[in-house]
């Protein structure tokens, strides 16, 4: 909201003069209200800890975060970008492997991640796009936005943007009105025809479902919301069977054939036939049914190859390789530790980095190197020369903050932003984002199983 | 509609139902603790247990002076009949499982649907037995029964009529139907030990199913058994009697049509006739009527198989593919 001398930003100004304006019993109000709507909807995740899960909400704050339209554009573009290269990675391992060929990406790096599935070799995807809806996390540096990591396996918080939009905009209405933001209510309809552009082809009414874990998964309030968006039904793997090569699910009138299945079951559980034999989340035979081109799996099983932290660091030469553009929007200096150079370079700056498993998500196995204790940077020293590969590790970057209520005042807090591309045959990004922030006050984790928030972000119209 | 879904909504109703009546059942039930006779009090608590099909906790009365009941022990009922997590049958365990169907069905309810349930369920969410008793229990359980039908009447006033409203009104109708036989039957069993508390009882009774204004402007003002019973088994203006209910059922298993397992279907048909004839036999003498009654229970119970086995857990081989 404001700039290094500490006044607001033209774009803040407005809103800067709301809060200003408004005395603190007023915005205590307003901040006990947006999260009361919250509850009141059942809007929660679920949280497991060692013994039980419990149904949480989010913790919301009322202060929108403000991006003018340039901005923003900046973004959209860099976004599509990276999404268009993504995709052509993603088609060119599972097919040709040329940029494994011409030595731009390591080949055991590709081929011996974890998230790499051989079963998907040789497999067309519709619209070669085996992503179809990413969400990016990104920061504001003082460089400008990076991208902190592309997710592309099962993205979540898009329900959590429309849900802190529905929140703020009801208790700033008029604050919102003169401020001329862009909508983001039209995310379902993106989304649905994102996802009809991925129907098998010669379909052409397709039958799309929302595959979901069950309601014990941490996000299964937006899986419910997706449905409800959709139009579709929201099926368990129980509800779905595999007959004579396609996909069907088990209804009140019989079997209805299935034709795109937006996935949120991580590729491990979605057939047993194939990956984890135990999984009682999957179906039996999709796999196969996928592969016959009689139904569609979106995101692709096996995109989580792209998105490794360890591939990260190279998503620029992707984009240099396959679209033979300069990145515009920039990652992370990252050093992968196992190279030598970059090892030996973590280890001797461990207390100024940031450590980070390659297949862990959700900020947990984090290690902050200034906020860790000596014995912790001493257990990630020994982790990192047991087994280096394991790890990147990069600067600890001096995001931005944005103005948070905290005990009834304005304070800043570490934000960053997750926006939501779509594509099918063409791109979709909503003017939105999820943002996160880190409620605890130094700290820079703004994940919601770890004591982050969300707040509204606001995309100025020109 | 998804079977499983279907599945839920029909749950989603059945709880709906069994809490309500619970509550309804209290809130008459807590009214007796304070002028009624300790027979009557005793014969309250033991028609409710046995209706629920469930031993009667231990208590102290039995030991104790028969013309003192401690109001420990009718706490101790009614925690177990509200709160109690042991207890898969109390009013509030009914009323989680209500929300977590709902949960699971949310984007096939309405949105004012899933928020009347979820609001009642953060208003009672906290409550404790002892905040019940400090204050008037009555006004406790008689406004957790109205919130609970505010839902039902906001799923009335909301709701799409497909097949999930279908499977919404079999669920409560079948709920409602066991209940009733079981509560009917409860009352003529004890009623042989008890028979000088007939009419207090009865009137109890019509109370729980709304229908004492209705028996007083039908039959007048003098509470008769044999009246009160046709009222409860006969009457299908009565919304929940026995014979209604089988009108609504019938209506609603017409409303659905045909069913993936066909023979699960005809089962149901038949059931379904050979209901409408047990309850035609309810009034043919006391022991018969009692079998009826029984056999009645029994039907339901099968319905509520058939109901399972037609729509939801047909075998993929028998299923028609759309």
């Amino acid at each position: 909201m404001f700039d290094s001398d500490g006044r607001p930003h033209v774009h803040t100004r407005r809103f800067y003069e709301v809060l200003e304006r408004a005395d603190t019993t007023v915005l205590d109000n307003i901040q006990t209200r947006v999260s009361r709507s919250f509850l009141d909807q059942g809007i929660s995740f679920t949280l497991y800890d060692d013994k039980e899960m419990s149904e949480r909400m989010i913790p919301i704050d009322c202060i929108p975060r403000i991006i003018p339209s340039w901005e923003w554009n900046e973004l959209d573009i860099g976004l599509t970008q990276r999404l268009k290269a993504l995709n052509a990675f993603l088609d060119d391992v599972y097919h040709e492997g040329n940029i494994l060929k011409d030595q731009v990406i390591p080949i055991d790096l590709v081929r011996g991640c974890p998230a790499y599935k051989v079963e998907m070799r040789g497999i067309n995807i519709p619209n070669r796009t085996w992503v179809s809806i990413c969400g990016t996390d990104i920061v504001r540096t003082n460089d400008g936005f990076l991208v902190l990591e592309d997710n592309l396996r099962v993205p979540s918080g898009v329900s959590y943007m429309i849900a802190n939009r529905n929140a703020v905009k009801a208790h700033f209405p008029r604050a919102y009105r003169n401020h001329r933001v862009h909508e983001v209510s039209q995310y379902g309809e993106f989304l649905h025809r994102t996802l009809l552009e991925m129907a098998p082809e010669g379909v052409t009414n397709p039958v799309i479902a929302v595959l979901t874990p069950g309601v014990f998964n941490s996000a299964f309030y937006e899986h419910m919301f997706l449905a409800d968006e959709l139009g579709a039904d929201l099926v368990e793997g129980q509800d779905l069977v595999i007959k004579d090569g396609y996909v069907y699910a088990r209804t009140t009138r019989g079997l209805q054939k299935i034709d795109v299945i937006y996935r949120r079951v991580d590729d491990e559980f979605l057939d047993p036939l194939v990956f984890r034999q135990d999984s009682m989340l999957g179906v039996p035979g999709l796999l196969h049914a996928f592969k016959l081109g009689r139904v569609s799996v979106v995101n692709a099983p096996g995109v989580g190859v792209a998105d490794d932290k360890s591939i990260y660091t190279y998503v620029p030469e992707m984009i240099r390789y396959y679209l033979g553009q300069e990145p515009k929007l920039q990652n992370v200096e990252t050093y992968l530790c196992r190279r030598a150079r970059d090892l030996e370079y973590t280890l001797d700056n461990l207390s100024k980095l940031v450590v980070k498993p390659v297949g862990e998500s959700g900020g947990f196995g984090l290690t902050i190197g200034p906020d860790a204790s000596p014995a912790e940077l001493q257990e990630c020293e020994t982790n990192l020369r047991e087994n280096p590969r394991n790890y990147i590790s990069q600067p600890t970057l001096e995001f931005s903050k944005s103005p948070c209520l905290i005990d009834s005042k304005p304070e800043p807090r570490h934000v960053d932003l997750r926006p939501f591309i779509l594509h099918g045959r063409e791109t979709r990004l909503v003017p939105g984002a999820f943002c996160r922030v880190a409620l605890k006050e130094g700290s820079r984790v703004v994940n919601s199983s770890q004591g982050g928030g969300g707040k509204d972000l606001w995309v100025l119209r020109e | 509609m998804l079977a499983r879904t279907a599945f839920n909504l029909y749950w989603l109703a059945r709880y709906l139902q069994r809490c309500e009546l619970t509550a309804r059942m209290l809130s008459i039930q807590v009214e007796t603790l304070v002028d009624k006779p300790i027979a009557e009090i005793l014969f309250g608590w033991e028609r409710l247990y046995r209706s629920l099909e469930r031993d009667i906790p231990q208590w102290q009365t039995q030991d104790s002076n028969e013309d003192e009941l401690p109001s420990s022990d009718s706490l101790t009922l009614c925690d177990d009949l509200t709160f109690s997590t042991v207890n898969p049958d109390s009013a509030w365990a009914c009323f989680v499982r209500v929300r977590e169907n709902a949960r699971q069905v949310r984007y096939c309810i309405t949105e004012e649907v899933w928020s009347s349930i979820n609001l009642t369920y953060l208003e009672y969410r906290d409550k404790t037995i002892l905040d019940v008793w400090e204050s008037s229990p009555q006004f406790f359980y008689r406004d957790f029964a109205r919130d609970i039908q505010s839902i039902e009447g906001v799923a009335e006033a909301t709701m799409y009529r497909d097949d999930g409203w279908f499977f919404y009104q079999l669920g409560g109708i079948i709920e409602q139907a066991q209940q009733l036989c079981s509560m009917l039957l409860s009352q003529h069993e004890l009623l042989l030990s008890h028979r000088r508390l007939s009419t207090s009882t009865w009137v109890s009774l019509l109370r729980c199913y709304y229908a004492k204004e209705t028996y007083e402007h039908v039959y007048g003002m003098t509470i008769d058994p044999r009246s009160a019973f046709n009222l409860l088994v006969f009457d299908s203006r009565l919304p929940c009697s026995l014979n209604a209910l089988l009108k609504k059922l019938q209506a609603t298993i017409s409303d659905l049509g045909e069913a993936p397992n066909l023979v699960a279907l005809q089962q149901i048909r038949s059931a379904m006739f050979s209901l409408a004839t047990q309850v035609s036999h309810i009034s043919s003498g006391f022991k018969a009527s009692l079998e009826s009654l029984q056999s009645a229970q029994n039907i339901f119970t099968q319905i509520h198989e058939d109901i399972f086995n037609a729509w939801i857990g047909y075998t993929v081989e028998e299923a028609p593919v759309n």
